[in-house]
Parts: C-alpha cells; structure tokens; sequence
C-alpha cells in the first residue's frame, strides 16, 4: 500500500512539472499581516497589466513582473499597498488589519465583517489545526478556543468530548454541532459494546480544513435552530483559487508516540499472586495457604507450593527468590518453565510497557486546486495509519474530497461538493469494565507482577493458543485446566477482536442565482450518509462463552436548504440586510444486531450460521425524523459602527406531538463599535460592545412521545413480549434555551494587545428527557419535560504581540473561562435524579441547587475536618452509603499559546490547563482491594511490613482521629485478605471519597517547530513553490496533576457519564511527528 | 436562455422543499416494535421473568444461596461477608419485580409484565370467563411477587405502585400489604371458575390448569399465613384452615414449575447460565458438612466430589475453587426446572401447622417424613433412599435434635438448597440454622441481614418516599438491615 502511495505522488509530481518550467523571470514573496500572520489569498497584481496572482495559504506567491513595474497587493480585510520592483530579491510585504473589515463565517455560511458581529464567535485557522498531525482533528482544537471544553480520549480513535460553556442538558446530546460548509455533519457517538468508535465528526478530514469558526452561544447559532443549542463548529472547506495552471500541496507526516509514564501504575513489588490464605488445607496446618499446597503433575505425589493461580489479585505471598513455586508458567505446556519449579519473584518483565507496541500514524495528504474567471476546483486525498499502542490495533482512513463551482453566467453559480470516507478499525480499545476487551483493566485492577508479559506472548505465539495465567485448577494435570477471568492478553488482542468499518459520503449541490446586485436567492441540497459495520468476536477457549455478533448500522440525514438574502445600501449611512430561508431535515436511522447462540461450532469462523443454537432474532432498529423549518433575519447597520440584528425561527418536529409539535424562537442582538466615535486615539485601536438575547426551541428524541412493547426470544414455543421500561409522554412540549450574553472587544497599541471578554447567562428551560424514577413505578425512566440547567460564564481571550519587527515577532494567544452551572429545578420538584451509575457503588447525579454531575458515593465521618477512626482502628463510615463526593464540572479552563517566528522559523507551544472538577477512579479503588498498589505494601512506621501480622509488627495506623479528636494509633491488620484482614479499598474500610481526585491539570499540549524554506532556495529547484517542514510534539509533559498513575482527562467513550469516572482508563501518549508540505 | 437555467436548476429544489412529509406525526410510530401484543405474550415474560429471579445466581440480583450458606463465594466474597452494597442485590432483586432501568443487561420485570398482561388481557380476551380467570391467574402470581418484596424489604410500594401517571409512588405499610395479600388470595380462589378456559399454554406453569391455580393459591395461603404466625396466631389460624379447606399441594404432580429450555441461552436455568464461564460459587462448608453426617441422599445429587470427597468451601473466606466439591451436573442443567411452590414445603409448613395446634390432619412427623421424601423425589433420589434416611438419628423426627422449629428448620434449609429466598424466610422465621452463631462468615459485616436496604435509585430518585420508609421501616435515617421486619419476634 505504501508503495502505490510513493507511486501516486510521483505521478502527481511529474504531471505539473510542465506547469512551472515554461516560466522565466520571477518574483517570489509573502505576504502578512501586521501581527505577522500570513494572508492567504491576497491579491498580488502587476499595475496596469491585468497580470494577477493570489497567494497561497501560507502567503506565499510567485508573479512574473519586470524590473521597475510596480505590484499591487490587496485582500479583503487589508489596506492595499504599493509595490515598486528593483529586483529578484523575495518581496516580503506586511498589509496593515483593517481590523474593522475582518470577516467571520456565521450561521449559515453567511459572511459578515466582525465588526458587525453582535455575538461571540472565536475562529482558529486550518493550520493551527493541523499544525500537530492529529488524525482527529477535534483534539486540537483544546485549549485554543474559550469556552470550549475538549475531552479527549487517549485510544486509537477514540471519542472526543465537546462541549461549549458547560453541560446544558442532563440526559440529551451536550455536543457542540458540527457543520462543514454549511452542511450539519453528523457527529453521533458509534461506539458499541465497550468498544470506543469514536464520534463521527473525526471523519473530517483535517487537510481539508481552511478555517473553524465557533459560534458559542444560542444568537450566533439561532439560524441553525434547535440542534445548534450546545454551539455550533463551523468548519469551512478550502477552496479552489483562481489561478494560472494548478495548485498541488503534497503534504506527508509521520508521528510516534510512547504511552506518558505518569499515566501508568505504578507497582508494589513485595507480594505476588494470591488471596491471601485462600489455599489453607487442614491437612496441612503447618503451611501458611498463601500457595496451595498440593501435588503438580511432575511432583512424585509430593505436595509442592503451587501459586494461586485461580486468582487475580497481589494479596498473596511475599516474594522470596530462594523459594522455588510452581508459578503459573509451570502449567503451560511448551513453555520454558514448564514442569519446573522456579524463584518467587516478581517478572522481569510485568509492566503494560512491556505490552504496548508504539503508535505510530502516517498521514499523507495530496490536494489540487485550481481556477479561473468562472469556475474553481479542489480535489484531495489523503490516507492515514495509525497504529495503536494496544498489539494489533489499526485505523485506517481514505478521505477522499471534490469540490468545485462553476459560474453559468454572470448571475448564476453552481456548486458542487462531495467527499467520500473510509474509516476502518481493528482491535479498538474497549473502555468497559472487562477484561477481554480492555487489558487496562487487568493492568489497573487486577494484576499480579509475577507475570511475564513477554512469556505471555511467546505462549500465545506459539500455538495461538489462550495460555493464560489466570486459570483455574489442573494442578495434577494441566489438561484439565480452564480460564479463570482473564485471557491471555495476546489471545485477547488477536483472537477476541472487534473490527469496524463506516464508509460515509456527505455531499452536497448549490446554486446561487444573483436576482439583483442587492438581492440573492440559494439554494442547497446536502446529504450525509454513511454505513457502519462492526463485528465481534470471541474466539473458542476464551473465558467467555465463543461467540460472534454484527451489527450495522446506517445512517441518513438530507437537508434541503432555500435561502433569499436582500442586501442593500437604504441612504447613505444605513445598510440593510435582510434573509428568509428554509429547511427540510430529514434524518433517518436504521441498524440490525445479530449474535451466535450458545457458542461457535467450528472454532475461527465467524459467521451468524456457525452458532450452537439457532441464533436469536437479530435486533433491528428504524427511525426517521424530520424538521422543517422556515427562518429569517434583518440586519441593519448604521455607519459601520452600530449593528442591529434580529431572528426569527420556526421548526415543526416529527418528534412531538402534533398538537405540540411547532415553536417558534426569536434572537436578538446589537453591537457598537464605539472606537470608531472616538476618533484616532492612538492607543486604542478597537473597541466594540455588543449585547444579545436568544431564544432555541428543541424538541424530543425520536420515538419518545408512545410506548412500544419489545419482542423476547419465545419461550417453550410460546410469543414473548415484555413491556417498556421507559414511560414515553404524548403530551412533551419543546424545550427552550434562553441566553443572553455581553461582550466587550478590545486591541491597544496597533492592535498589539487586544482583548474579547463574554458573559454569558442560559437557562435549558422545559428540559425533554427521560427521568430516572422510581422503578416501583413499573418503569425506570419517564419521558417528560423535567427541569431547568443554567449556565452563566465568562469568557476571556487575550492576544498579545510582546515583540515584532521585520525578522522576529512573539504572540501570545490566552483563552480562559470559567463556567457556573446549576441545576435550578427538576421534574416533579425531585430533589434529585439519577444521571448514571459510575461503576459499583457510586453515582452521577443531578442535584437541584448543585451543579449537574455530582459524583455521590460512600464516606468518612469526620472530627474536626479529619477522618474518624474507632476504638479498633478502622474507619468510621457514613451510615448514608449516598453522600455528595464530588462534582465533574471545572472551576475553570485555560490555554495559553506562544509563537515565536524569526524570519522562515516558528516555534510555538501550547499550555492546556483544566482547574477543578473531579475523577472517581474506580482503577484506583478496586487495584488497592487486589494489593496491586505501593499504598498497600511498603513498610509501616516501626519499620516492619504493613501486610506483616500485628503480632510480628505489622499492619498500617489508619490515618485519622478518635472520637475524641486524638489521632488514632491502633494498628490494623493488612496481613491477610482472606481473613478480612486487609483495610484498603471501599469494598473494605474505604469510602469511595479516598477514591476521589481532583481532575485538574496542567499539559505541555503542543510543541511545533516549522521551518518555510526561503523562496530563493526553493525556487532553485524549480517547479516547487514551497517547502514547510515542521516538528511537532503533543501531549508531550504532565505538568501538574493530582490523579495518581493516570490522566485526568481520560474518559469513558464520550457522552454525559464519560467525564469524572476512570475504569480501564488508558495512559496518556506522547507523540512526536514530522511533517513536510510541498506546494507545487 | 438564462431564466431557463434557473427554474431547472432552482425547480427541483422547490419541488423538495414542498415534498415535506404531510404528516409528520406518523414518523412517531415505530415500525420495529409494536403498540400493542397478546396478552398471553405478557404473561410467559412475567411468568419466566418471576422463574428467573427465583433461580437467579448474580450476586447483584439474588445472592440468597450465599447468605444462606447453601452455596458460597471464591474469591470475591462480600455476599457471603453480607456486603450487599458491592453488587447491589437490592436494586437488582427490586427491579427484577418492578421493572428494571433502562441499559441494564435484564431489561424486563415480573410485575410490570403482570400488570401489563392483565391491562391487555381486558382489550384481547372476549369472553368474560376467561378473562376472569386470567385475571385471577395473574392476580395470584402477583400476589406472591409483592409477599416476596415486603418480606425482603419491609413497606415498599403498593398502592401508587404500577400506575402510568405515578413516577414517584409512595411506600405503604407493609403488614397492612401483607393483608390485602392475604385477602386477596380469598377473593382468587373464590373467583376462579374451573368451567371456563384461561390462559392456556401461554401458562408456562399449569398450562392454564384451573383446579390446579386453585391449589396453588390455597398453598400460597398456606405459606404466606405462616410467615405471621408468631405475631397474629390469630390469622394465622384463620388463613392455614380456610387453605387446608380448600385444598393444598398434595403430591410433587402438584409443585409449580416452570420447564426451562436447552437453548437459546437466555431460555435455560439461571445456574446453568452462570456456570458457562465463571465459577464464583463453590458449595458452603455447612451444608455440605450437615448432608455428609446425615448421610444424604441429596449430596451425590447436589454435589460432585473433590478428591473423592465432598468438601464445602468457607462462608467469607477466599475458597480456591481447586480445593471443593462442586455442583452436580443435575443441577447445573440447562433443563433444571425453575420452582416457585413445591409439594415439599407444603408438608413442611403443614407440619410447622400441627406444632402450632392448627388442625390439618396427620402428626407433625408424618408430614415432615412426606416433606423430605417430596425433596429426595424432587432432585432424583428414590423412595427407597427417602425411608432409609428418615431413620437417621439426626435426621428421625422422634430423634432429631432440637425442637420443632430447630428440626423443621433444618431440614427445610436442606429441601430449600436451590431456593435461597425461602431458605432465608425459613431462617430468619425460624431461626436454624443459627448461622450467626454456629458458622458465621469469617470477615461477617455483622448478622445475617433481616431484611435489605431499598436501592440506591429510591434514594436518588425517590428520594421523599424513600426517607418517610426508611423512617417507618427502621425508626431513624439509616436503611438498615439488621432491623427485624414486622412479623419477626
């Protein structure tokens, strides 16, 4: 496959090499801005020829111009300059902002200068975007947006979380809406059974990404209407320039990465395998039962210490190279230590490291562009690998995009876009408490160190059989041994896959028709469909019965968009705008599950015919949901300087009830640029104030206005049925969304500092969700309109310019926010309602009066702020096994990024900082009830071992205070689990509040260092124009973080209950790349 | 030339634009699942559902086998420790009957499928008789459904419980339930009419048998009844003789049973399910020790041998699964039936009838002798077998030790090996075997629990309800188990 890739470039290079060689005389250049940034697409023209170039996204441009002539240089946004020609010397030109004039993309693709922008908006441009190669290219836009909360997963693929100024709903998507060129993008959630898939907007293909712009609050996005309540990211699609010959970029990166060692666990290494004195036999009292006493196989019928192998907890017997046991590797057959007796002692070779492979991803990028007076073309291709950390896990991407438009006549344009993906997985990381798919949980939970993971792999290898060290029984003879819980962690991840595929096109048709020069009419039709195909297996021998399982889903949505826009000069001061559109949404969902029964016959083949026992009816799933919407919107500008706009949308759902079933939301918002009154001022460059209200309307989830009974599998031949279990409501009304915000623009001194603060306040008013009841209710949830979120925030960012001059400059990018959120009501005046189970015995709950998410479980009592210990040194716990233990919502978010350029260097780095909010780690938790924690070994205060028994010294002072608040200073027994002698966990004398940390941290997110070879190099070489090579780092340093062995951000998949809860929970991976772009 | 461009390029879209569908609404009506089903098809999933949580091993649904020492755990013991919160048995056990939350891997329940079976029967079922005697039917299996939930957690709700419009109902009183139970059992077997059909072969227990419904109700009586026995010896009496009069199981033709199936694997025994791959359970030390002095018929059928030996793990100790006998292949069949009510305990509680002077007909030790012949019959054992144990010392009625409740009890524990609701009924009714005394779990988070703490979704989202019961049941702010219920002394 990489050869056809080497090939295809080859080919693309020699095909426009005629493009260039004809030419002779050239100057070459770039072009910035006044905070050094480049000016892609400006204009560069010789004066009085007609000889025109624009540049390139980089500013680069190449014009043949002779000596004396003088060049024009102009964009939109920019004062022109002058030029006058003297020789061949690169010409760097620097355009003054007009700052006034800059335009943002807004709702609707509808461009508007920002000086008329009555809402907060923030725009990161493609190349911060791919500025690390990132396969998802939502992962970088953390920290360089505030207000928007990026949680990223660290597997193959994996989910990103999101969410714009905090949590709105409580049961319902929190996502941001993606929207490419105008077009929603779906980015549902595909993850399956464990397994994360990732959110669908990673199929974007971050190449093809010419800017984002984020649209944060419900005025900037009320024209896309209900779906854009969490915020839209507005994605704009590079484009074709017009241009002579063609424009071809080949852009090729590799990354590597090694899993962050702070994010791993860390090891005691004093006890292995075991559970304690779980092997006592009577019949041999003189042994402790930390091994089982018995006969092997080889051992003459005498009894030999053999290791618990059944168990997989560190609670057995201490190490001691000078006794020889019968580990688990006794028992595989073919293995070296097979038969033997060998040291008790830890593996030479027990940490996941020793499992991981390293990740690598290659990305190769090709796009050509090109242009002339009436049409524009881009078309592009790029392919990507990654390789996971986890053995045999891929993720392949073919992204394929086309584009174009072509103008029929002076008034008429046709578009055309389309863009094709194949993404395709093997071997994903599942996120679940399981072991067969996630080895996380092994190396987190339940894991012993007298495991060699290399032998794991040579036992697995050598007949690609499970030999795993987690079996039960077979001590006599090892024919007769089964799997315990765990697999071998080899068979796992070659034999128990899950593999995926979902090939998506999103394209999309437009004409424009200008009726007159001040009026517009659009028109749009736009699709986005894509199939998924995921399979399971589980091979035979496994813990688990062998089974094989598919699922497919497909996935419609259409849009059918009509847009007139009137855009016109009323007198001389006063311009009007004025649009009324559209829109049919159409949204269609189907999926079929089927799964063996009873097992697999022939073992290695994985087909739904291959079952035991006649498979089940598969599952299917049908839905269709359709929105049509009608919409306007008025603009009026006086002087530039004072901007009033408002909206008006109207959406009838098929989700609700007909009788319900249309709403209507007005916006509105007004902004004034009060620098222009005063005049020049000199240190003050710019200033706006802006103010808005909105109102968005929301309806339901599909199928959730009428209750539909479920099929079950017949039993004794008789039809089975079983009721909902959740409480659907014809009588749902819309939600509503009410926000208003203020904002404050701001930049000093040439625009070298400047400044944006928001405030934000939004109350989810009438939120439709499904209401955890009470079961005795006959259902577990209830559909209804159940309570009020708000969220009120500040946004800040900060752009600094400390040093710029004609070779070096250094900007400093701040964004900062901080988000209050609060649960002001609930359905039926609840106190309280359940949002998710974390695991075992904790939950996340919304709370009137509290911040949605709180994290309830176990705790202490307390004297005087420290823990109560009783007279027999245990824990006192609250006899409320629900207390309010944490809250998953930040105090605030940050990021600051510096970039230094120094003539064709730049050097940049990116500080990610996350403050507050909480994590329960339930790795944490159940690894210290295994003993596989440094926490639970280690020795105690008089020197002895703490798992020692009390009366050789041993056990641990729990640390805390009697009754009467002196510190306690009984020691307890750690010296036996078996005897519930062991303290840790909250499955012993814990609360799950131990098991709390804070989720704050602070992240070196990028590191990127390019070098633009100089013009006069690169024009040497000829048909090149351009040569960007960069080094890249991400993720690179934990600075700070509070959350023992692993990282904070680490979630579960994505969604609501994936923040604030760590299982499995995957380590943080370093990566480090290089990239080179050739622009021909 | 232009203006024809435009309408054929523009003309399309408007036709789209105005295709909308006409009727949004009808994109409500799911067309993979139905509106509404036969009412039968409600009652086999109630009915198999009920089976289901009777049999069931999970330790986070009915973990009764390990509290009562029938079985115990290997390695992860904090059932057998009587640390309920770390699967949570009490939501499970609470939704197995209600109705479960949404995601759960069980993701239906025995009332709600009751309740909506008789909800449908009323449209599906024409002739009146019929649907009477489907209404009794299910109104007997309902019936035992809320005796079970009031007998594990005390008041729960009843009344508001079931109900469309009430998504947070309030707890009644549990003795006052219990009664209404009691009552309607009454009304049932009066009710029901053995001329006309009912259910038929969607009753997955007696095949819509009336004569047959009609004695389980009056044995349900019977059991039911004696729970109160120590507290109002009164109704105890009223209730035994009105069921004895009626006329109770009479032989293990009669035992309500449910056949489960070979396959699909959701349709087998519940033991069996779990034995497939995990092996969490090993037999406990006391019974096994108990059936080994006796000489029990029963343990070749309960158990395999270890070594040549049976051999019962350590109630709360880690127990290498390597080191113990294990279950029987008869009782990890796929085909094991599922049993709600059998001939066996109907001897014993007519037997507990004689000790508390209620006339029923025969000695205490004859029913005794036919309760634990019905048991050895039950799982295999010959009549040959039952008569040879019956003259065990220990086992003997005349020689047995203890007084009645302590023989009865025992031997009740026994015959209820596989039933671990009951067997904990029996013990905390009767108090034997005392395990808190003679084999408490090592590392026991106190007593055997008298009742369970509601779940943690009642105090979350019924959080008003849940405080005012946890208050009636246990007089404080603690959900406590070790308060006794109402009926216990």
């Amino acid at each position: 496959m990489r050869k056809i890739r080497f090939l295809v470039s080859i080919i693309v290079l020699l095909l426009f090499q005629h493009a260039a060689r004809a030419q002779s005389s050239w100057i070459t250049g770039n072009v910035k801005d006044s905070t050094n940034n480049s000016i892609p697409f400006a204009t560069v023209a010789v004066k009085g020829t007609g000889k025109a170039v624009t540049t390139d996204e980089k500013g680069n441009f190449k014009i043949e111009a002779s000596k004396g002539s003088t060049l024009i240089f102009s964009a939109a946004g920019y004062s022109p300059r002058e030029f006058s020609v003297e020789g061949n010397a690169p010409v760097y030109i620097y355009l003054e902002n007009k700052k006034l004039q800059e335009v943002v993309v807004t709702a609707l693709g509808i461009v508007r200068t920002k000086n008329s922008l009555p809402y907060a908006t923030q725009q990161v441009s493609g190349e911060e975007i791919t500025k690390t190669l990132n396969t998802n290219f939502v992962d970088n836009l953390s920290g360089k947006v505030s207000g928007l909360q990026i949680t990223a997963s660290n597997t193959i693929g994996g989910s990103t979380n999101a969410i714009l100024r905090g949590f709105k709903s409580l049961t319902q998507n929190n996502q941001a809406l993606f929207v490419v060129d105008g077009v929603p993008y779906d980015n549902t959630n595909q993850s399956q059974n464990g397994f994360d898939l990732g959110n669908a907007a990673s199929d974007i293909n971050p190449d093809d990404i010419a800017s984002i712009n984020v649209l944060k609050g419900a005025a900037a996005s009320a024209l896309y209407g209900s779906r854009a309540s969490n915020g839209v990211i507005l994605i704009t699609t590079k484009k074709g320039t017009k241009r002579k010959g063609v424009g071809v970029t080949i852009s090729s990166g590799v990354t590597v990465g090694s899993p962050d060692k702070s994010t791993l666990p860390v090891y005691q290494t004093q006890y292995g395998e075991g559970y304690g004195s779980q092997g006592y036999d009577p019949a041999y009292p003189g042994q402790s039962g930390f091994f089982y006493y018995t006969p092997t196989f080889n051992s003459n019928g005498q009894p030999v210490n053999v290791v618990q192998t059944d168990v997989d907890a560190a609670t057995g017997p201490a190490y001691d190279p000078g006794q020889l046991v019968y580990n688990w590797d006794a028992f595989i057959p073919g293995d070296a230590n097979y038969g033997k007796a060998t040291p008790w002692a830890p593996a030479a070779h027990h940490n996941p490291t020793d499992f991981f492979e390293t990740p690598v991803t290659t990305a190769t990028n090709i796009s050509i562009d090109g242009g002339d007076e009436n049409t524009e073309f881009r078309v592009g291709y790029t392919r990507s690998d990654d390789m996971g950390l986890l053995p045999n896990s891929t993720l392949v991407k073919n992204l394929i995009s086309i584009g174009g438009s072509h103008k029929i006549t002076d008034v008429l344009t046709v578009g055309a876009v389309l863009d094709f993906s194949d993404v395709a997985g093997i071997g994903r990381d599942g996120y679940t408490y399981s072991s067969q798919q996630n080895p996380m949980m092994d190396f987190r939970e339940w894991w012993p160190t007298n495991v060699n993971i290399q032998d794991q792999k040579t036992d697995y290898f050598r007949n690609n059989s499970n030999a795993t060290w987690n079996r039960l029984g077979g001590y006599t003879d090892p024919s007769t041994q089964t799997v315990a819980y765990h697999n071998n962690l080899y068979w796992n991840r070659y034999q128990n896959t899950e593999d995926d595929d979902r090939k998506r096109i999103l394209g999309n048709i437009n004409v424009n028709y200008k009726i007159t020069p001040w009026l517009n009419l659009f028109g749009r039709v736009s699709t986005d469909q894509y199939n998924q195909f995921v399979e399971y297996h589980t091979a035979v021998g496994s813990v688990h019965q062998s089974s094989y399982s598919r699922y497919n889903i497909t996935y419609g949505e259409t849009n059918y968009d009509l847009l007139l826009t009137f855009n016109r000069d009323i007198s001389k001061d006063l311009n009007l705008k004025a649009l009324v559109g559209s829109n049919i949404r159409r949204v269609d969902n189907s999926s079929i599950f089927a799964t063996t029964n009873g097992g697999l016959v022939v073992p290695g083949v994985y087909a739904l015919a291959n079952s035991v026992n006649t498979p089940a009816a598969p599952i299917e799933t049908q839905s269709t949901k359709e929105v049509d919407a009608i919409f306007g919107g008025v603009t009026l500008s006086y002087k530039d300087f004072l901007t009033l706009d408002a909206t008006l949308r109207g959406e009838k759902s098929s989700t609700l009830p007909v009788a319900n079933n249309t709403y209507y939301y007005p916006s509105i918002s007004g902004n004034f640029v009060f620098s222009k009154l005063l005049g020049d001022l000199g240190w003050l460059s710019y200033g706006k104030l802006r103010a808005n209200y909105a109102e968005v309307g929301g309806d339901a989830p599909v199928y959730s206005v009428q209750n539909t009974f479920q099929y079950v599998a017949p039993f004794n031949g008789q039809p089975t049925s079983a009721p909902p279990v959740i409480n659907n409501n014809p009588d749902l009304v819309p939600e509503k969304n009410r926000t208003y915000e203020f904002g404050l623009e701001a930049s000093f001194l040439k625009n070298r500092v400047g400044f944006d603060i928001t405030y934000y306040h939004a109350q989810q008013i009438d939120q439709i969700m499904p209401i955890s009841v009470s079961t005795s209710s006959g259902y577990g949830q209830y559909f209804v309109n159940g309570g009020t979120v708000q969220n009120e925030g500040i946004e800040f960012t900060l752009n600094l310019t400390p040093i710029k001059n004609r070779d070096f400059s250094w900007n400093i990018a701040l964004n900062w926010s901080k988000n209050n959120n609060t649960v002001l009501s609930l359905y039926h005046n609840q106190p309280s309602y359940l949002i998710a189970n974390y695991g075992f015995n904790t939950q996340l709950v919304a709370e009137v009066g509290k911040p949605y998410g709180v994290i309830r479980g176990s705790d202490y009592t307390y004297v005087n702020g420290q823990k109560e210990v009783g007279a027999d040194g245990y824990y006192i716990l609250n006899p409320n096994s629900l207390t309010d233990i944490g809250n998953i919502n930040p105090d605030w978010i940050a990021g600051i990024n510096n970039s230094f350029n120094y003539k064709s260097f730049s050097l940049s780095f990116l500080i990610d900082i996350h403050q507050g909010g909480s994590v329960y780690s339930l790795d944490k938790d159940f690894g210290d009830y295994s003993g596989l924690y440094p926490s639970t070994a280690g020795n105690n205060d008089k020197g002895n071992p703490v798992r020692s028994p009390l009366s050789q010294g041993g056990g641990i002072i729990l640390p805390g205070v009697t009754a009467d608040g002196k510190p306690n200073a009984v020691y307890v027994s750690a010296s036996d689990i078996n005897q519930g002698q062991f303290p840790f966990s909250s499955y012993n004398n814990f609360a799950d509040k131990s098991y709390v940390y804070s989720a704050s941290y602070v992240k070196l997110r990028e590191v990127a260092i390019t070098y633009s070879f100089p013009s006069r190099i690169v024009n040497k070489i000829g048909f090149i124009k351009g040569i960007d090579i960069s080094l890249t780092g991400r993720n690179l340093w934990i600075i700070h973080k509070d959350l023992p062995y692993s990282d904070p951000e680490q979630g579960y998949a994505s969604g609501n209950a994936s923040i604030g809860f760590q299982v499995g929970a995957y380590p943080s991976v370093r990566t480090f790349g290089f990239n080179a772009k050739f622009k021909l | 030339m232009q203006k024809i461009l435009i309408l054929i390029l523009f003309i399309p879209l408007l036709i789209f634009s105005f295709s909308c569908t006409k009727n949004l609404s009808s994109l409500n009506n799911d067309p993979k699942n139905p509106l509404t089903v036969p009412s039968g098809s409600l009652l086999v999933n109630g009915e198999k559902n009920f089976s289901d949580a009777l049999n069931s091993t999970a330790n986070g649904v009915g973990p009764f086998r390990v509290l009562t020492q029938s079985w115990t755990e290997n390695t992860y013991v904090s059932e057998a420790r009587y640390i309920l919160s770390a699967a949570d048995a009490p939501s499970g056990w609470w939704n197995a009957f209600y109705s479960n939350t949404p995601g759960t891997a069980q993701t239906t329940s025995i009332l709600n499928s009751l309740n909506d079976a008789k909800i449908a029967a009323a449209k599906d079922v024409t002739d009146q008789d019929v649907l009477r005697n489907d209404l009794i039917i299910t109104d007997i299996l309902e019936v035992y459904g809320y005796s079970i939930l009031v007998n594990t957690y005390g008041n729960v709700p009843y009344v508001q419980a079931l109900k469309d419009s009430i998504p947070f109902p309030a707890y009644d009183d549990a003795k006052t339930i219990y009664y209404d139970l009691l009552h309607r059992l009454d009304t049932a077997i009066a009710g029901l009419n053995p001329n006309a059909a009912s259910w038929g072969s969607y009753d997955q227990i007696y095949g819509g048998d009336i004569g047959q419904w009609k004695k389980f109700a009056a044995t349900l009586q019977l059991k039911l009844a004696t729970v109160v026995a120590d507290v109002d010896p009164a109704t105890y009496s009223k209730y035994v003789t009105s069921a004895v009069n009626t006329g109770v199981f009479t032989s293990n033709a009669d035992n309500a049973i449910i056949q489960y199936q070979g396959s699909p694997t959701g349709n087998t025994n519940p033991a069996y399910q779990t034995f497939i791959t995990r092996h969490d359970y090993s037999p406990a030390n006391l019974i096994v020790n108990t059936l080994l002095a006796w000489n029990d018929p029963r343990l070749p059928l309960f158990y395999t041998q270890f070594q040549g030996q049976y051999t019962g793990g350590v109630p709360g100790a880690g127990n290498g699964y390597v080191k113990f006998s294990q279950f029987s292949p008869g009782w990890l069949d796929p085909l094991l039936p599922g049993d709600f009510l059998d001939y066996s305990e109907t001897e014993f509680l007519l037997a507990e009838a004689v000790e508390r002077g209620i006339i029923v007909g025969g000695t205490a030790e004859d029913h005794y002798d036919k309760a634990i012949t019905a048991s050895i019959l039950f799982w295999g054992g010959s009549a040959t077998d039952a008569a040879t144990y019956l003259t065990q010392p220990g086992v003997s009625y005349s020689t047995a030790a203890g007084d009645w409740k302590q023989k009865i009890g025992y031997q009740q524990w026994i015959a209820f090996a596989n039933q671990g609701w009951d067997a904990w009924t029996s013990i905390r009714r009767l108090g034997y075997p005392d395990i808190d005394n003679i084999n408490p779990p090592v590392g026991a988070n106190g007593n055997l629990p008298r009742r369970f703490y509601y779940p943690n979704n009642e105090e979350t989202s019924n959080s008003v309800n849940w405080a005012k019961a946890v208050q009636a049941v246990s007089g404080g702010t603690t959900d406590d188990v070790s308060t006794n219920l109402w009926w216990e002394k």
